[in-house]
């Protein structure tokens, strides 16, 4: 059996892939398989190309006929409904545009005005979306498939592994974990959780064995002015980065839940986040800006003791 | 249709999907957001796992099915009261050849020995009593199946090719089926073909000369079936069968007493069946079980009504344990031709007093134990099932005014143990 590391980058984000295979060209060709897999999905859902169908529907905005979408967009625009329906509107893929006033790299706070001005170009429920057609009624709408797409491509790639025949090896795409399936000898992966605040720091040692993993944290792409922090994450109700939490990791039987999950904690905030966790009944681990951790992967801190998670 | 009529429509229709969308929040986040990812393009790994796989995957099972003896008072003096027993062993071979083709190989080895209901006469009080065949039977039955199935992306082909030896039977049979998915697996349309020949030579015919030498039957089946996911969590499914057998039809090793003389057991050379069955599954997440309920409808044109209910509850505990109890119900009315004993000779020259052409009702119950369990690297499936079968004239769902006394009961008990590597 052998064992490859396969670092990449793609989506914004150091990737990488830990396979084992019986030979070298078998995990070359997965390997290859996968990465032009995360490349796919990147080149079709990245609102930073103009090329993509992102973009494209971007560009439909205002337009009353829509646009017919193909059945994998389709199938993620279904379940960017359910999980707005499930959060009670906070996971919200249309909230993107907020990011024209939140240019975390200018480190300016937008005033409450710029803000507001955008209020009628933000909901999810504004959006008319019947397979396969959907339409954005107002001109400047945008879908933003980046909060969830990158979870998606590691549970994908995860099943093109196994689909190849592969049977061990862990996706890694920025954080965002899927597993392929455990150690030949059955064993799990460990999997460092990173501390919110210690760039090089783990503050957890979790046991995957299956399913997947998915950390949402202020410390990523964020920006401090005048020693407060202000996250990437954007409420779509207020309009405002999200406060409370510094960071949430959830495992599911997938990533795109486990992802899903985080995110929507992140955004119910300090209190409401963790309690929705503990009724969704998935392991995870929270971290508040001042620094308590909580969670049932928590006690998960010395490898050996780990709650193993199985999907 | 003018544009405002189109918009209403439209509004209409967002407004049907937000309801659909609201009901399912109160499923449970969790069930939720899962079921969302599974109707995902690529991430449904663990339910395309009844698809094609590219593990081999090997299964064993014994089991051992005993007949209890008649009662003392249902059986001919001097007959024997014991009754059949059937060791099983069974292999099941399931590997993938290529991306799309599936080979999949059944071997079953039954050792049998009892005796067996032979006639019936009337008793000393005027019941009917059951005579048993003299000798104790022993046979070894073979069974080999091999089955190619072809996956394509919405569709699936099967064939299959199969031979059964006796030392007094040889069968020969082959199926084709297809499986066609729409509306996105939410539907999937089903449909096949099989055929059967059988050649059978009687042992011991010089012995008895009322057994047939070299005789023959076909059979033919066809079926077509639809099965549809209702809910997340509710799947239904119905199957339509009929069946044309064509030749030696009657038991070779069974006689009727017609007017006092023995005769061979004589049944008609053709039987239209018709089976119709429905299914109806419904998995609790808060339980964690999946409530099974079947139906089945038989009619064949031997005159013989089926109706067949079972129940069963699939629980899971732990992750690594299921529990499957389950209860069926048999009720079946007579073949137009049957009786105990015949007083008077049949124009049709018909005759057959098995119990299985007879008027009666059954009651069954089993247990079932599955444990998942991983070791030498591998993962297992252990499981470990009883079964207990009573049947009885009492049983029918109509009245029975002498019931076969060669109804029979048994338990089966069975082991198993599958893998996959």
């Amino acid at each position: 059996m052998l064992a490859q590391r396969v670092p990449f980058k793609a989506m914004g984000s150091p990737c990488e892939l830990h396979l084992q295979a019986e030979s070298q060209e078998r995990l070359d060709a997965v390997a290859s398989a996968a990465i032009a897999e995360v490349a796919r999905l990147e080149a079709k859902y990245s609102r930073y190309r103009d090329d993509s169908f992102a973009s494209r529907i971007n560009a439909s905005a205002g337009d009353p006929a829509g646009l017919e979408v193909d059945p994998e967009t389709a199938s993620l625009l279904d379940y960017a409904d359910l999980a707005w329906q499930q959060s009670g509107g906070l996971f919200d893929i249309s909230s993107g545009v907020l990011r024209r006033v939140w240019r975390l790299r200018t480190g300016r706070v937008p005033e409450p005005a710029e803000i507001e001005a955008l209020r009628p170009l933000i909901g999810w429920g504004k959006v008319r979306w019947l397979r396969p057609h959907v339409v954005l009624p107002f001109a400047g709408m945008e879908l933003d498939f980046g909060g969830y797409v990158k979870e998606y491509a590691a549970d994908r790639v995860a099943e093109l592994c196994r689909a190849q025949g592969l049977r061990h090896g862990l996706v890694d795409l920025g954080g965002d974990l899927a597993v392929v399936g455990p150690h030949p000898d059955g064993s799990p992966w460990r999997v460092g959780i990173r501390h919110p605040r210690a760039a090089e720091g783990a503050i957890a040692s979790v046991a995957l064995f299956a399913g997947g993993i998915a950390t949402s944290g202020d410390y990523e792409r964020c920006m401090l002015v005048d020693g407060k922090r202000y996250a990437h994450i954007l409420n779509p109700r207020t309009g405002w980065p999200v406060a409370g939490l510094a960071s949430v990791s959830v495992a599911a039987s997938h990533c795109l839940v486990a992802g899903t999950a985080s995110t929507i904690a992140m955004l119910k905030g300090g209190r409401a986040g963790p309690a929705w966790l503990d009724r969704l009944g998935l392991p995870s681990l929270r971290v508040d800006v001042d620094g308590n951790v909580s969670g049932s992967l928590a006690n998960c801190t010395h490898p050996g003791d780990s709650q193993p998670y199985a999907a | 249709m003018s544009n405002a009529s189109r918009r209403a429509r439209r509004k209409a229709r967002v407004r049907t999907a937000r309801r659909r969308a609201q009901r399912r929040r109160k499923q449970g986040a969790l069930a939720a957001l899962t079921s969302g990812a599974l109707a995902l393009p690529g991430l449904a790994g663990s339910a395309a796992a009844e698809g094609l796989t590219d593990q081999i995957s090997s299964e064993y099972g014994f089991s051992r099915y005993s007949e209890g003896s008649i009662p003392a008072s249902k059986v001919a003096p001097g007959s024997e009261r014991g009754r059949y027993d059937i060791d099983m062993h069974q292999v099941r071979l399931a590997a993938p050849l290529g991306e799309r083709f599936a080979l999949g190989l059944d071997v079953v080895h039954e050792s049998m020995s009892g005796a067996t209901p032979w006639y019936v006469i009337p008793g000393d009080d005027g019941e009917p009593v059951q005579v048993m065949t003299g000798a104790t039977v022993e046979d070894k039955r073979t069974d080999v199946l091999l089955e190619g199935k072809y996956f394509m992306d919405r569709s699936l082909a099967s064939l299959s090719g199969g031979v059964s030896f006796e030392k007094d039977y040889l069968a020969i049979n082959g199926g084709l089926g297809g499986q066609l998915d729409f509306n996105e697996k939410n539907t999937t349309l089903s449909g096949g073909l099989g055929v059967s020949i059988d050649k059978i030579d009687p042992t011991d015919s010089a012995e008895f000369p009322l057994r047939p030498n070299h005789e023959k039957k076909q059979s033919y089946s066809a079926y077509a079936g639809i099965s549809q996911v209702v809910r997340r969590n509710i799947a239904v499914q119905s199957t339509l069968t009929y069946a044309l057998g064509d030749g030696f039809l009657s038991d070779p090793y069974k006689q009727a007493l017609v007017v006092g003389e023995p005769l061979a057991d004589s049944r008609p050379d053709l039987r239209h069946q018709i089976a119709w069955l429905s299914r109806y599954r419904h998995h609790f997440s808060s339980l964690n079980g999946t409530f099974h309920a079947n139906y089945q409808f038989y009619w064949d044109d031997w005159n013989i009504t089926a109706h067949t209910l079972e129940v069963a509850w699939y629980q899971s505990l732990f992750e690594s344990i299921r529990l499957i109890p389950s209860f069926r119900y048999y009720t079946q009315g007579q073949a137009d031709f049957y009786a105990n004993y015949y007083t008077q000779v049949r124009s049709d020259g018909l005759y057959s007093s098995d119990y299985r052409l007879s008027p009666y009702g059954a009651l069954s119950w089993r247990l079932r134990a599955e444990a998942r369990f991983r070791t030498w690297q591998l993962d297992w499936v252990g499981s470990f099932s009883w079964e207990r079968y009573l049947s009885s004239g009492s049983y029918a769902l109509q009245s029975v005014s002498a019931p076969n006394p060669g109804l029979v009961s048994f338990d089966v008990f069975s082991v198993g143990l599958t893998t996959r590597f």
